[in-house]
């Protein structure tokens, strides 16, 4: 955004990526960018700046958000000594009353009802990484646009002295 | 506690013990998991067709112009049962079947590379799904693991 100083606007060309402009000032920076290549520049870069933060941000909400539901969703169901608990305070506080078979259709409902309470796959990563731990140098956990397959791309870390296939590194 | 309330208990532990072994036995079948190695390098273009619909997806992460097929491995695993699949580059990835949920498979990874540990990660994949593992360097390019899981 050198020269033209009066036309070359950073804050009006924002407004212009993010769609915040009238048609008619629209069509005006449009007039712009045909004759100054650093804001055609300036906008590219933007626009592919937008689009990975976009894809980045889109990536990491979901990784976050199926793993905390997971999480939660397993502590309610494993990580509560009072779910065990409640089965047998039910059982043992309603064994005068129900037969075993209702009793065993109790436990069932708790079992599906729990197994349904997960998020459905569709919507979510291929995969759910619970740990990772390792000697990389770098790792990240990404996933494939469209059919949201889960990615874990893991730099080596060079081990030295450790063979001649390391020394390739 | 008379001994009518114990025979009770006993009926009902048996009741529930009958219950839960067929929920608990559908719980662990046994879970077949194949590994696609792949070198994924630029330069030359060149895509097996085996690895087309992998190499798609892979498309929007990755600028890789080239795939192709190293190898293919199957397992099939019990509950709790460990297998190994030797890789390029004297590596080997070590899979532990841990067990199964209503639709993921709980799987352990361990990655050894001159039989180090580099990494070892705990993962729950959807059934009849893979989970892609790549980046260490190899020959021109990088490898890359497609491990998919189904039981
Ligand atoms: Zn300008």
């Amino acid at each position: 955004m050198n020269g033209a100083s009066e036309q070359c606007n950073q804050e009006l060309l924002s407004l212009y990526i993010d769609g915040e402009m009238s048609p008619e000032e629209s069509r005006q920076v449009d007039r712009h960018l045909q004759h100054c290549r650093a804001c055609r520049q300036y906008v590219q870069q933007q626009a592919e700046l937008a689009q990975r933060l976009r894809r980045e941000v889109s990536v990491a909400r979901q990784g976050v958000d199926f793993q905390r539901l997971e999480k939660r969703i397993v502590d309610q169901a494993g990580g509560q000594p009072s779910l065990q608990d409640r089965f047998r305070q039910t059982l043992f506080s309603w064994k005068l009353i129900l037969p075993a078979a209702a009793a065993a259709a109790l436990v069932l409902f708790f079992f599906t009802n729990l197994f349904q309470l997960q998020p459905p796959a569709a919507s979510g990563p291929s995969a759910i990484i619970n740990s990772f731990t390792g000697k990389v140098s770098s790792v990240m956990i990404l996933e494939t646009p469209q059919s949201h397959h889960t990615v874990i791309w893991y730099r080596e870390e060079a081990m030295e002295g450790n063979g001649t296939e390391s020394k390739k590194l | 506690m008379g001994p009518k309330a114990k025979n009770c208990n006993l009926f009902f532990m048996l009741g529930l013990f009958t219950v839960l072994l067929p929920v608990l036995g559908w719980a662990a079948p046994p879970v077949s998991i194949e590994v696609k190695t792949v070198l994924a390098s630029s330069g030359e273009t060149y895509l097996d067709p085996r690895l087309a619909e992998m190499a798609r997806e892979l498309q929007g992460l990755f600028r890789y112009t080239s795939y192709r097929l190293l190898g293919r491995d199957r397992l099939t695993l019990q509950p709790r049962q460990t297998g190994s699949v030797a890789l390029p580059g004297n590596r080997r990835l070590q899979i532990t079947y841990r067990g199964v949920d209503s639709r993921r498979v709980e799987l352990l990874l361990e990655m050894f590379k001159d039989r180090n540990s580099v990494f070892e990660t705990s993962i729950r994949l959807n059934n009849r799904s893979s989970i892609i593992v790549g980046g260490p360097r190899y020959e021109n390019g990088y490898l890359l693991f497609n491990i998919y899981s189904a039981f």
